[in-house]
């Protein structure tokens, strides 16, 4: 009884799993910088975690996790409430629809697809915040966060990769 | 065999439906969340609070890997400047002492003035250091969440400084955490002047790490280099507390550079001038009652 109660614990922490570990990356990003170099080099690294696991394990990211990563987003930042949910789950929708154009596809490929979903994200994001406070939005700084969220992709994917390598292992 | 593939294709219709629907509908609650926030939901604004206070301690917890590395480095750096910093210090020191004299002086000096004067000095300030928790720097928004636990004397809009100047205001109080938007953001709109020439202007954040200054005079004579302060105009900073200096002057572009640097700040100095306090307001009346 007692087993299955932790096998059960254990297999509902590892379908938690993406939704854990893209929430600390989210976190993460809002530690004080311990160097001085400017703040625009902070990747979005919750639109590469909503990225990289709606495309390899949309089982078990559903819509609701990525509407409450963009919630999460949202409360810990000062931009307007809804902004950070709408850039996500802009993503969530890209990538659904581009899936076929995914699949089977090399790395640089879907680095690629990723710049191509995350631009858009980032400007649909820039569009309405850009409305709600009814002004534009300078876009120099958002030129770099979206260049050096790009560079970023690879390292964040690649630690996403070990922990979808350790869930199917773990899955048989 | 056959029904049961038509209620499968059945099913599977039904789930893609409800997929689309969630799909429509949470887009419909993030557009209706910004609404709120436009119009200054208190429910949004408490729920803001709450859930800040939830994950702030996750964030605090995430940065101790990140301290050690810090603290490490600036270890040998310190080690290696200390002869050098020795010196600079007791020069310092040294200039300390006399400006204190000085300003001892003309404490005494300004008393005795105020006495003459029947003057009503204003009330003594109030301020709490807090530690920054979490910081958060991109082309939406510039803020800083810092811990504030159960203080009280934190209300929206006092004024945030660093060891060098101002650098925001409060924003959102909560019972931990509070939350400071920068002088740098988009929404930050703070009335300033020249310190030598008292020409007035509007420094505004634009999401950049460099304000800018508006709504100056067209004659203004303005140089590079000038130091801006606040100007006291609407009561919610008082005068004369240093923010920066410009640092270009292009038409219509009147750059400010702060002088704290926003990007490394560990800790903060949130100050109650008692600016619009109505209970102090009640004091002054008390005592110019007495005073008849």
């Amino acid at each position: 009884m007692r087993d299955d109660l932790k096998e059960n614990m254990k297999w509902s922490l590892q379908k938690l799993m993406p939704f854990i570990l893209s929430l600390i990356f989210i976190l993460f990003n809002y530690i004080p910088s311990i160097f001085s170099f400017p703040n625009i080099f902070r990747p979005a690294v919750g639109l590469i975690c909503v990225f990289y696991w709606v495309l390899h394990r949309s089982d078990l990211f559903n819509i609701f996790m990525v509407f409450f990563l963009g919630f999460i987003s949202d409360i810990m930042s000062s931009a307007p409430m809804g902004a950070d949910i709408i850039a996500f789950l802009t993503v969530y929708v890209l990538v659904n629809n581009m899936f076929s154009f995914f699949n089977n596809k090399p790395f640089i490929a879907i680095w690629c697809g990723f710049s191509f979903i995350f631009i858009s994200a980032e400007f649909i994001k820039w569009l309405v915040v850009s409305v709600y406070y009814s002004q534009f939005v300078p876009m120099n700084s958002l030129f770099f966060t979206i260049l050096f969220t790009i560079a970023c992709y690879p390292i964040i994917g690649f630690i996403n990769d070990g922990a979808r390598k350790y869930l199917m292992n773990d899955e048989g | 065999m056959k029904r049961r593939r038509v209620l499968f294709v059945h099913l599977s219709r039904i789930r893609l439906m409800v997929k689309k629907f969630a799909i429509v509908l949470l887009f419909f609650i993030a557009f209706v969340m910004m609404m709120f926030n436009k119009a200054d939901n208190v429910l949004i604004d408490k729920t803001s609070s709450v859930a800040a206070d939830f994950f702030s301690p996750i964030v605090e917890f995430l940065t101790i890997p990140a301290k050690m590395v810090s603290s490490a480095l600036n270890y040998f750096y310190d080690f290696h400047n200390i002869r050098e910093e020795n010196e600079k210090l007791r020069k310092e020191n040294q200039e300390l002492v006399i400006k204190n004299s000085r300003a001892n002086s003309l404490e005494v000096e300004n008393r005795l003035l105020g006495k003459l004067l029947n003057y009503i000095p204003p009330k003594g300030i109030s301020f709490l250091t807090a530690k920054v928790v979490a910081e958060e720097g991109n082309a939406f928004s510039r803020a800083l969440i810092v811990y504030t636990v159960g203080n009280k004397m934190i209300k929206k809009g006092q004024v945030v400084l660093s060891d060098s100047g101002v650098i925001g205001r409060v924003e959102k109080v909560g019972s931990v955490y509070s939350k400071i938007l920068l002088v740098t953001d988009i929404n930050s709109k703070i009335p300033v002047m020249i310190e030598k020439s008292r020409v007035r202007g509007i420094l505004s954040g634009d999401n950049t790490s460099i304000p800018k200054l508006i709504f100056t005079p067209l004659e203004a004579q303005l140089n590079v280099g000038d130091r801006i302060v606040t100007s006291g105009v609407a009561g919610v900073f008082p005068p004369g507390l240093p923010i920066g200096k410009i640092i270009s002057t292009q038409k219509n572009n009147i750059k400010v550079k702060t002088f704290s640097d926003l990007d490394l700040i560990e800790y903060v100095r949130i100050v109650d001038y008692h600016l619009a306090d109505v209970s102090y307001e009640e004091d002054i009346q008390k005592e110019r009652g007495k005073d008849n």
